[in-house]
Parts: C-alpha cells; structure tokens; sequence
C-alpha cells in the first residue's frame, strides 16, 4: 500500500512541473506583454522599455523560467505585475471565496443528486425516478452561464429575493447569514451539472448493487432482511459514487470561472482571467500552479482511495 | 490509470410524459418578462434635526442605509465648502477595480480618479465646479511665473500643507516627487514613473528649493505648455517619508498623499475604503467614508443601486438610461468626456493612404444615427478632433464631416477605389466602452452602403496596446481607437511625424505632413497663449480637411446615483471627485 | 471512426443502433430533430428569413412575435430567428470537428500506449496528465489568447483539451482487449502486430468511441460557447449562439430575450444530443451501464 501511495507521489511531481513549464511558454508566446499593460495606454516605447527593464523581461526565458521556479520551490511565487501585492496572498485570498461557492455547490449537488439518485433506485420506473432522470438529463445539459443569467433573470432582477452578484453587501459588513444570501443564485447555477452527473451514477450503481446482493442473499437465504441489503448495499455503491464527487470537486474549482463571471463572484477563475488579459505572468502561473496541484492531489487521494478499497488496483 | 469515466444508466422509458411536463418549465423561462426591480423600501427615518444650515436644495430625507444618520446636504459646487456637517459612508459601483495607487502611474481613467481623491498636484483642473470645462487653476501651487522663453516655472506653494502621516508638503517634498520621476541617480527612482511622466519631464534641466514654500522648475528647451501637463493625475505629489519607509514598489499598496480622502484598505475584487481627511487644506470633506465596489456588469450595477447596495454608480449602459430615469429614486446625467473616438487609417499603405479614400470613410458615418438611435444620446457626433464640450482645445469654427453617402460614392470613384477588402482592427471588451463592438458592427455597415468594404478584427485590449505601439502593418488598414483628447497639446501626440513608432503610441497611423509638422513645431515655441491657439486651430482644421483621422464621436459618461446622494459635481471629465459629496 | 475494414462490425453497429432506435420513441424523435436542425442550419441561405447582418436600428431590442421577427430582434436591430440559423452552422462545425480531432489523435494516442506499453506507455500517459491536470477553460482559453482570437483557434484549443478523455478511454479499453483470448489466438496464426490492432482491437473500441464521442459534441458545443462568451471566439459581425449569449447580458433587463433564446436553444440541442448518446451507449456498449 505504502508503495502504492508513494509511487503515485512521485509521479505527481513532473505533472507538476510540466503544467508549470507549459503556462510558461503560453504566456510567453501571447501577444501582448505586462510591461505594456502596466506602461498604459499613452506610453512611449521607451517608457515601455524601462518598465520592461524593471520588470526583468529582457532576460533570456530560461533565466527568467529559473529564477521564478527558485523562487517558487521556497514557496515565493513573486509579486503580482499588474497589483504589486505578493502572489501567493492575493491566490489564496481568492481561492478560499472559490472554495466557499464550490463548497456551497459540492453540498448542495450531493444533497440532491445523491439522495435523488437513492429514492430513484429504490423506486425504480416510478414517477419519482423518471422526473428524477430527466432532471439529471436537463441538468447536465445545461450550459451554465445560460441557467446563471436566467436565475438572475427570475430571481434577482424579477421577484427582487436574492442578490445578483458579489459575495457580501459592503454596507452590513458580511456576516454568515448574508454570505449564504449572496451564495444561494451561484451556488445552485453551479451545482446543477454535478447533481445531474451525481444523481444517475447514484442510481446505477445502487441498482446494480442491490440487483447482485437481492440476488446472491435470496438465493442463499430464501428471502434475506431487507435491511441488511439496504445497509450493504448502500455501502457498497457508494465507491464509484465518491470517485465521481471527487472528479466533480476538481471541476467545480477549476472551472468555475463561467459562474464567477456572470456573478462577480471575487473567485480565483475570474483573477487568473484578468491576469491571463493583462499577461500578469506571475499571477498565472501561481494561480494554475494551485489549482492544478490541488486537481492532482485530489485525483491522487481517489487513486488511493479506490486502491485501499479495492487491492486488485494496487498490482496494476 | 483507471478510466474515472462515470458509468450511469439512463431509463428513460415513460419518457414522452415528463418530457412534456418538464420541457414547458424551461420555455416559460425563456419568456420571463423583465419585471422591473423593487427598490428596497426606504425606511422613513425622522426629519434630520434642523441645527444646519439647510440649502434650498436638499431635498427630504428619503435614506435606504446610510451607516449614521446624515444631515443636511452642503451647498454643491463649491471648492471650499463652508463646514458642513460630516457624515455617511457613501458606497459607489464601479466598473472596474482600480490598480494600485501609485502616485506616477497610469492605471486607466478608474485609477486616476482615485488618485484626484487621495493626491494633490501643482495645478489642477477643478472638477467640483459645475462648468463646460473643468477650470484650470491654482493646486498645491497658489501662483506661478513663466519666463518669456518658456523654460522656467517658479511656483509658490500653498504654506502648511500636510500629507496624510503628517509630514509637510513644500517644496523639499515637490523636489523630490519630480526628481524622482526623472533622474536616474536619485535614490528612489521610480523607473515606471520616469516613463510615464516622460512628456512632462523629458527636457527637465533642474528642479530648485527656492524657500520652503517657492520651487522652481527649469527646462532645456521651451515648454509652453508645462502646465497643462502638470495638471494631469500622473503627476500627483505623494509624502516622501512615506515611500521612503516602504519603498517604490509598495507604496501604491499603501499610498499617503495629501488630498480630501485616505486610504484605508482594500480587498481585491471586493471593495477599496477611504476615510475623510479632517486636515484637508480646501476643507475637510462631509463624508465619514466611501467605499468602491467594482461591478464590471453593467446589469450588476444596475441591479445594485436599484436595490440600495450601492449608492453611485459609473458607466451605465445606453439601452438601461431610460429605466433609470424612469426610477423616481434615481438622478442620473451624462457628462461629455474629453473623449474622440473614431478610426486612425494608415498613411503608408494603399488604399488608404489616398486622401479621398480617407475623406470618403468619413462622409459615410451616419453620425447621428448612431449616437441618437445605438447610444441613446451617449454620445455626439465628431467632425474634428475635440469634443465640443470638456476640451480646451475645441474649435468652434472648424469645418467638419456630415453624413453624405453620396458625396462618398464619389470620391470612391475618383479615388479609383475598387472594392478591396480593408482591416480594420478594433479592441475588444476596453473598460469604459463594453459598447465598442455593436458600434464597430453598426459602423461596418455604414461602409458597406457606400460599398468599402471592410472587416473587423476584435483583438483583444492588450494585444491592441502593443500594435499601437508597433505601428500599422501594410495589409491592416485601420485602427479603432477612443482616445482622451482635451488638451491641446494632444495634437503634438497625434500628429507629428517624430512620434510615429517606435518613438510613441499615440501616431500609429503614419501621418507625416511636414506642412503639419511645421505648424506643430511653432506651436510648441509659442509661449503667448491666443498666438498658440490659433496655430492649434489652423493645425485641426488641416487635419480635417486631409482627412487625419475619421471622427466618429465624442462619448459621454453615464453616471447615476440615489436621490439621498447631494452635492455630487458631474464634471465633463473621466474624473469626479467626491469630496462636495454629502449624504441627504 | 471508422477506419475499420471489418464490414462485419459495420453492420452488426449500425444494425444495433436502428434496433434500439425502434425501440426508443424519444431517442428516435431526438435523433430526427437534431438531423432537421442540422439541415435546417446547413441550409441557412435559403432558411433564414432575413440577411443574419443588416442591422434595422429603429426596431433594435424588439421581443419575440414582434411582426416579421418571431424570436426578436438584438441589440443593433438584427433578426435573432436568423442569426441563430446562420450561427448554427458554426455551433455545428465548433460541436463536431474538435471531437472528430480528438478522438482521431486520442485514439491514435491510447492504442499505441495501451498495446506497446511500458516506457511509451508512461511518457505519453505524462504528457496527457500535464494537460489534464489543467482546469479546461483556463487552458483554452491560454490557448487561444496566445493564438488570437478566432473560431479555428477556438476549436484547435478544444481539441487539445478534449485528447486525454479520449486517449484514456480507449487506453483502458485497449488493455483489457490486449489479455483476450481471440489477440492470443490471432497471435498465433501469425498476425503481426499492425494487424491485431486494426483487425481485432480497434472494431472493439468504435462503440465505446462512438458513445463517448455523441455525449462529448454536446458538451463541445456548450463548452465552445462558453469560450465564445468570454470573448474568444468569432469575430463581430458573425452571429454564434455564445456570442450572442454574452451581446444580451448588457441588456438583461430591458430584452432580456437577446441572451436567453440563444442559451434555450444550445440547451436543447445538448439535451437532444445527450438522449442520443445515452441510447447509443444503451444499445453498443452494455459494459458502460456500470
């Protein structure tokens, strides 16, 4: 097991450090660079040039590659070109006001894609499970910034009960029952594809586990405690199920941006687009660097997961 | 690996049903009607007490939230106001958030207004009055003189003035801010503000400490128009204790200036705070505090001061001025912005370089119909090269373009011109213009009625940026550009041919007319001021008839705000400043 | 996908699918909508009741069943019914092409990783988890800020995002085909490798492709978009669903039509496409029901 584990750690590093390397060269390659950016736009070339000095950008791109990742090893990802601030403060900040929404998603698509997915399998063909299916079917065909808008649209601008956009009121000053007000528009926008997603790997692979556990202990038994086979069974399914609420929590940070968007939610998806517009390298490349390493963590411990439960994976 | 592909089981048997069912839901969505957004109910808060001085003006108190109780408003317009009695936290949505607020640099139109607010300069122009054009005037200096051949400024600076920390601003402190924005062996060179400060203080011979209140500025060659530039938010004066205690690269992070507001903190993409300066040597402003919200959706915005989350708000989308004025909690004006937008051609390169061609891009822009019809009325039509309000350098008497697709098809013809595909590129989602496509697009179509035909490349801003830097290539025939053009030194940027890249930005069409450049030359070493403004006059009207640029329009700037905001001063300026500001 | 010489296989798939669409009304009505959207869209010049770019400025921002503009008009006065049918071909070409790359390299990928193995194995599985471990936008959207913004960059960046999914798809399937008896079999009759793969392994991996493949054009399409919405993808005038989706959000209150007709109908098409794919994988690929 210890191997195991060990050996995925590995090679998780040059993962790392190829995502790290290629958002190098992209940003390099975009058009367009910081020193303009921060110059404005009524700058001389050669107003532009000493900014560039400044800046260090003159330097060849494997010098400029080596300084950052010196640095970034001893955990100084820099300063923010554009804002000047340290990366690493300003990436954190924002990821926690990510973290938040896509908590807030994460709960909210189990609660109702879970449990949705459960009530389906046990009524199988029902009403509840047809309506069930077919709001997993809209659910994960839903674009998302369309259902952001048409919320908005509904609840915001029409019936006026909930905010559309940012995080807090400025003027009461936050507090946990405004933030859940501010949440409840994005968070659902957001949810609504993971519940989807949740809802029908929930059901199958109930199905499929109750169908093998009603059949092996009805045979063995005559007609075997149903409760014995709803307190397995439920265990049992629940592994694929987990390894797709993991997926799900990598997407939701990850792409998140469509929804930060639409609801000037201070996330880090809409940062790292404003940094990528004003080619604040700096800031990029830490922000990618987080949310990447937190996606391949994330993937490893589901790796480990699935190994710890199911050893025929560890000898593969 | 293990393929993490979800594996799931559909049944969807029965299906015709629920579909039906469920389908409508989303089709009724789509058809929502856009019921207008209820105003939070204004809580009726008892008549303020009446021991103030009460202006006609103010109306009843009517607030949403105001964090204390506030009082009566103070007269507006004035840029000393008589005490007042302070109050309210007044809470503005903006469209973007603005950098940071580095005293030299330009971080767009958002950031230097703030820097108005916390900042003084040596001159200013006066953005609290309610003018056609924002006077220039006296700021931290109180008076000046100018020799006769235009290279030596002395100016006497306003006694006992204090910076935020409480260190004096004189005129050790003026040597230093612009020592440090141009000579490389100071000890806290500021290499980015040397840059962007280059007009002003490219030709600087010295900077001298009269007395503490008397510095004088010396420069290499004439420099007619010094103050002007002076004036403008790049060159705001910052405590020098301070950026020596943290640094160049912090101090836009904790800035200390010597104007109404201070800084008190931020939280990136959320919200910036400002508290009053009581010391304020023009007399402290009413507001306990403002705080900016950056709300890059126009809708967001609307949203917000509809509902009372915030209290001002810039920038509003032509097609929501009606419903805000329709509001009866809401006052909403626009203000014309020193702002030429149009297209730059390209002076080298076939076709555009024939001047019947340029001058035939103009006759074909329907001026009026986008400004009235696309923008609502924010915008005006533009023939020359200043706005006709909010520019010094406005021409009254200039000779200009009108709608005349006729009088395009011709000269089409006489210019030989036979249907070849021009580029134009245009910049895509700038702040401050979230409108600039559909206009382009409206602008495309114009073209094609006189048959040019033309196609938009939407790059984005950055990428503009540089290619304004690089200048036009050969095969790309235009640029679309919306410039600030109220000085009238603005006309040197544009125009002369030594500023055409790689020496500039401003000129990336190639225009090098030596006649021009003649004129623009004389202009400079011309220190009598109506002698320098017939010369720029005689220079625009040139410019004109060759057909420099196509003037489109001059944009305006929406700006609207809840009824309990008094004294707010909508100047014809990108700047506006809060400080007469009360909340009523 | 089919660069399968086993006639055989042909047939046995496509008699699969026509059986199960029998059999399933709603797959069936699906499959016929989106075939009349395609041609509807395909044949735009003559569908299209107005020219998608002549722009009426005193009719700008009229709702739906307004005379002679049934689904509305936008924000410079042009007709939203056709901008959606001229559009549509772009969602169509920006929905299919990507997947059609990506599969093709993808495929290509995981069968000679999954076959040959070892050190091949490894370095190729690296580099697909380099892209992988990229959150999708943001990697897109690097892509095509470095390439400029346009349709063809737009859908070379999804293509480049969309390989590894397919790459591991066929990966796993190609491992576990590779133990069967039949390649040992195969084997021993002489079959050199190239052989194997095409003859044996490949057929056995269309339907998995197949299924996937459907289910993925539906997420393309709202994926591209999404990038269109951003800001990175046609270029004005051209009409595209996101595009317009993200010219209506300005205007939200006052038409709000402008921004959620185009978001209806990328919706039910990706439903649509979705009913398809779940039939298909029903009908092809019982091991996926899990």
């Amino acid at each position: 097991m210890r191997a195991y584990v060990c050996g995925r750690l590995v090679s998780a590093v040059p993962v790392l450090f190829g995502v790290s390397v290629v958002i190098f060269l992209l940003m390099k390659l975009i058009p367009g660079d910081a020193a303009q950016v921060l110059a404005g736009p009524s700058a001389t070339r050669e107003e532009v040039e000493l900014i560039r000095e400044d800046l260090g950008l003159n330097e060849p791109l494997y010098v400029q590659y080596g300084k950052w990742l010196a640095r970034a090893v001893r955990g100084d990802l820099g300063r923010s070109i554009e804002l000047r601030a340290p990366v690493t403060v300003m990436v954190l900040e924002r990821f926690k006001n990510t973290a938040i929404l896509a908590g807030a998603s994460m709960l909210l698509a189990v609660a109702i894609g879970v449990s949705a997915g459960v009530i389906s399998a046990t009524r199988p063909l029902s009403l509840f499970d047809r309506l069930a299916m077919v709001g997993a079917l809209f659910g994960n065909s839903m674009p998302t910034f369309w259902l952001g808008l048409v919320l908005i649209l509904v609840f915001s601008l029409g019936l006026g009960l909930f905010p559309s956009n940012g995080m807090y009121d400025i003027r009461s000053g936050g507090g946990p029952v405004d933030l859940l007000h501010h949440l409840v528009l994005p968070s659902i926008t957001l949810a609504g594809v993971s519940a989807a997603i949740l809802a029908r790997v929930t059901r199958s692979s109930m199905l499929e586990v109750i169908h093998r556990e009603y059949v092996t202990t009805a045979r063995a038994k005559g007609l075997g405690d149903r409760r014995v086979i709803w307190g397995h069974a439920l265990k049992n399914a629940m592994l694929p199920v987990v390894t797709v609420m993991g997926v799900q929590l990598g997407y939701l940070l990850g792409g998140s941006i469509l929804v930060e968007t639409v609801f000037s939610w201070p996330g880090l998806g809409l940062q790292l687009f404003r940094a990528i517009s004003s080619r604040d390298l700096p800031l990029v490349q830490g922000g990618v660097m987080l949310v990447s390493a937190i996606f391949v963590f994330l993937n490893l411990a589901i790796d480990v997961l699935y190994a710890f439960l199911d050893p025929r994976v560890r000898y593969s | 690996m293990i393929d993490r592909t979800p594996r799931s089981l559909t049944s969807r048997r029965g299906f015709l049903r629920t579909l039906g069912l469920v389908a409508s839901a989303g089709l009724i969505q789509a058809c929502a009607p856009a019921a207008p957004a209820p105003s939070k109910p204004a809580e009726s808060k008892p008549a303020a007490p009446a021991a103030t001085t009460a202006p006609a003006a103010a109306a009843p108190a009517k607030p949403a939230e105001a964090a204390t109780s506030a009082e009566a408003a103070k007269p507006a317009a004035q840029t000393a106001p008589a005490a007042a009695k302070p109050g309210g936290t007044l809470v503005a949505g903006w469209d973007s958030d603005p950098g940071a607020l580095d005293n030299n640099l330009d971080r767009g139109a958002v950031t230097r207004t703030l820097l108005h607010m916390v900042y003084d300069r040596i001159v200013e122009r006066d953005i609290a009055v309610k003018a056609d054009l924002p006077p220039f005037g006296p700021g931290l200096a109180t008076s000046w003189e100018v020799s006769p051949d235009a290279k030596v400024y002395t100016f006497k600076l306003r006694p006992g003035v204090k910076f935020h920390d409480g260190t004096p601003c004189d005129a050790e402190a003026i040597k230093f801010n612009i020592e440090r924005n141009s000579n490389p062996n100071h000890p806290f060179y500021h290499k980015a503000g040397a840059g962007a400060n280059a007009l002003g203080y490219k030709d600087l011979d010295k900077v001298e400490v009269v007395d503490a209140n008397t510095v004088r500025v010396t420069h290499k060659a004439p420099f007619a128009d010094f103050l002007n530039v002076l004036a403008f938010g790049t060159y705001s004066i910052g405590s020098p204790t301070q950026i020596q205690k943290v640094g160049n690269d912090e101090f836009g992070n904790q800035p200390v200036g010597s104007g109404p507001f201070k800084y008190v903190e931020r939280e990136r993409g959320v919200k910036v705070v400002f508290e009053r300066n009581p010391e304020y040597w023009g007399g402290a402003p009413a507001l306990d505090r403002f705080i900016i919200r950056p709300l890059p959706e126009a809708v967001a915005r609307l949203t917000a001061l509809e509902t009372g989350e915030v209290d001002w708000t810039n920038n509003v989308h032509p097609d929501s001025i009606e419903k805000v004025r329709a509001n009866p909690n809401l006052v909403i004006e626009l203000a014309q912005l020193p702002n030429t937008w149009g297209y730059i051609p390209n002076h080298r390169a076939e076709p555009t370089k024939n001047v019947k061609l340029r001058q035939a891009l103009n006759w074909a822009v329907n001026r009026e119909a986008l400004s009235k019809d696309i923008m609502k009325g924010l915008a005006v039509p533009s023939t020359s090269p200043f706005a006709p309000t909010g520019t010094a350098g406005h021409n009254p008497n200039i000779k200009g373009y009108s709608f005349d697709p006729a009088k395009a098809k011709a000269l089409l013809t006489e210019a030989g011109y036979k249907g070849e595909e021009l580029r134009f590129q245009i910049p895509q989602g700038a702040v401050g213009s979230p409108f600039a496509v559909q206009m382009n697009e409206y602008l495309q179509q114009n073209f094609k009625d006189v048959g040019i035909n033309v196609k938009i490349e939407a790059l984005e801003a950055q990428v503009m940026q540089q290619n304004l830097s690089n200048g036009m290539p050969n095969d790309v025939h235009a640029y679309s550009v919306g410039f600030s053009v109220d000085e009238m030194v603005n006309l040197q940027r544009h125009y002369r041919s030594d500023l055409v890249p790689p020496n500039g930005n401003t000129n990336p069409g190639w225009i090098e007319n030596p006649e021009l450049d003649a004129k623009l030359k004389k202009a400079l070493e011309t220190s009598n001021e109506e002698e320098r403004k017939k010369i720029y006059f005689d220079i625009q009207q040139q410019a004109v008839d060759m057909a420099a640029w196509v003037w489109v329009v001059h944009q305006k700037g929406a700006r609207a705000w809840s009824k309990k905001v008094q004294g707010f001063v909508n100047p014809n300026s990108y700047m506006f400043t809060f400080k007469t500001v009360s909340l009523g | 996908m089919t660069a399968v010489r086993n006639r055989g296989g042909d047939r046995r798939l496509w008699a699969l699918i026509w059986a199960r669409l029998r059999r399933d009304p709603v797959a069936l009505g699906a499959a016929i909508v989106l075939l009349a959207l395609a041609i509807v869209v395909i044949a735009a010049p003559l569908t299209a009741p107005r020219d998608p770019l002549r722009q009426e400025p005193s009719i700008r921002l009229s709702p739906p069943l307004t005379p002679g503009y049934p689904l509305g008009a936008d924000g410079l006065g042009r007709d939203v019914l056709s901008r959606l049918i001229w559009g549509g071909q772009i969602s169509l070409v920006v929905g299919v092409v990507p997947v059609l790359l990506a599969a093709l390299a993808g495929v290509t990928i995981g069968t000679f990783s999954g076959f040959f193995g070892g050190r091949l194995d490894n370095v190729l599985m690296r580099c697909l988890d380099v892209i992988f471990a990229f959150p999708a936008i943001l990697l897109a959207l690097a892509i095509v800020a470095t390439l400029g913004p346009s349709i063809s960059n737009a859908m070379l960046a999804i293509t480049v995002v969309g390989i590894p999914s397919f790459a591991r798809l066929i990966r796993a399937s190609v491992l576990s085909l590779k133990e069967q008896a039949f390649v040992d079999a195969a084997r021993a009759l002489g079959a050199g490798s190239g052989r194997i793969v095409l003859r044996h392994i490949l057929p056995n991996s269309v339907s998995t492709v197949v299924v996937y493949g459907t289910l993925e054009v539906g997420k393309t399409v709202v994926f591209a978009a999404g990038l269109s919405f951003l800001g990175l993808g046609v270029q004005p005038p051209t009409p595209e669903w996101g595009a317009m989706l993200a010219d209506g959000r300005q205007v939200l209150a006052v038409a709000p039509h402008v921004s959620t007709v185009p978001g209806l109908l990328i919706f039910l098409v990706t439903v649509g496409l979705n009913v398809l794919g779940d039939a298909l994988r029903d009908a092809l690929d019982p091991r996926l029901r899990g």
